[in-house]
């Protein structure tokens, strides 16, 4: 694995716990594999017995610029390496505190995290920038599963109820509070917070 | 003075590297109210824990002329173009801020060290503007270019922060305070109050 993967791991995942307040979880670094060139991003556990075994697959990359997203602007390889850490560092805080963890949280979680990153621990983005931002992580988006199939509605609800629940975030006093809280929540909560955006 | 035999093991306990800068650099921003975005905060920690491996010394940027190897890299086409800009930057930020005073002894002046790193950020950022629809859209490489010698600084301070954590016998304890005479490093001075020394320098009057 490259340097710039390590540097943007580390980034991403010292970020995500510094703006929900988590205690450390593993260094990621240590768990990811490199995958081959078409593959995508995958979170993989095995639970035996008291062990949760986890490993992240990101797949290759050619362009290390790749890996480093303007605040405005993310390549899919930056939006993958982030989703990726969002899912290990959430599954390794749900085990930690041993509470219960779905899919549907996980990319709920992930595809808040990737917009919380660049709208919230960068620079500050004007309006416009914030909300063109929000048009290119949920508005145009292109899904690889089928809207009928169960990977297809999953992902097409996380969207959903992320856009509609970072979108009520910006210029809000009481943010880093309310992003935290839905951080802890489980998925009902999760669900009922961004529905209630 | 001598040092005793039971002196307390230096080594540092922490679950990784990120772990072991993170509260050190968190509080150096803190302690010296450094304008950093959470972003730049994390990627020097992420490039403090690279440093700690074998290999990621920063040799060539110790050892090899600057404007040579900035000029290498804005030379260098395609990908890796991006990718020894970002390199030597962090090179100079991370040599200027922890080793500075050998830059100092070899007879380098600061400003111009910085002004290089900063001119190799810009030029990363510059390639990341390219790609962006928006062509003045922040990134993390413009804050570190803009702010080079802040960065520099913070660097600074958390070396010193580690060497004063460090110094856990009278002998170490003195270094410390004769390096404070140096460089009259603020970091430094905390420290030897921390330890209930008052650091005066000498005002020449005779007693």
């Amino acid at each position: 694995m490259s340097d710039p993967h390590h540097r943007t791991l580390r980034s991403v995942q010292l970020e995500i716990e510094r703006v929900y307040g988590l205690e450390r979880a593993p260094d990621v670094v240590d768990f990811v594999r490199m995958g081959g060139e078409s593959s995508r991003e995958t979170l993989v556990l095995r639970q035996r017995d008291d062990e949760l075994e986890i490993a992240l697959v990101l797949p290759p990359v050619k362009d290390p610029a790749e890996l480093t997203a303007p605040h405005y602007g993310p390549s899919d390889a930056w939006l993958q390496l982030v989703e990726g850490v969002s899912h290990f560092v959430y599954v390794a805080e749900r085990a930690r505190t041993q509470l219960p963890a779905t899919r549907l949280e996980l990319e709920l979680q992930a595809e808040v995290d990737k917009f919380v990153l660049l709208a919230f621990t960068g620079a500050p983005l004007d309006p416009e920038r914030s909300s063109a931002l929000h048009d290119q992580l949920y508005e145009r988006v292109r899904y690889l599963h089928a809207a009928d199939t169960e990977d297809g509605q999953r992902y097409r609800m996380a969207n959903d109820l992320a856009a509609r629940f970072v979108a009520r975030l910006s210029g809000r006093e009481d943010r880093l509070r309310t992003l935290r809280r839905f951080y802890r929540a489980g998925q009902a909560e999760k669900i009922r917070l961004a529905r209630a955006a | 003075m001598t040092e005793p035999k039971d002196a307390p093991p230096t080594i540092e306990m922490a679950s990784n590297v990120s772990d072991f800068f993170g509260p050190v650099v968190a509080d150096a921003i803190k302690a010296r109210g450094y304008d950093a975005t959470d972003a730049a905060e994390a990627y020097v920690v992420a490039l403090l824990a690279d440093y700690t491996r074998p290999g990621q010394l920063g040799e060539e940027t110790l050892s090899r002329p600057l404007t040579l190897l900035l000029d290498e890299a804005m030379q260098t086409p395609g990908p890796e173009r991006f990718e020894r800009l970002r390199v030597l930057g962090d090179g100079v930020l991370y040599v200027s801020g922890f080793f500075g005073e050998h830059l100092e002894n070899r007879g380098v002046e600061p400003r111009y060290v910085s002004a290089l790193g900063a001119t190799a950020y810009e030029n990363a950022s510059a390639m990341l503007r390219q790609r962006a629809k928006d062509q003045n859209a922040p990134d993390l490489f413009s804050e570190l270019a803009e702010k080079f010698r802040m960065f520099v600084r913070l660097l600074a301070d958390v070396a010193e922060s580690l060497r004063a954590r460090s110094a856990r016998t009278d002998g170490a304890v003195v270094k410390m305070y004769e390096r404070w005479l140096r460089t009259g490093s603020t970091t430094l001075g905390d420290a030897l109050m921390a330890r209930g020394m008052m650091p005066v320098r000498g005002s020449g009057l005779v007693h």
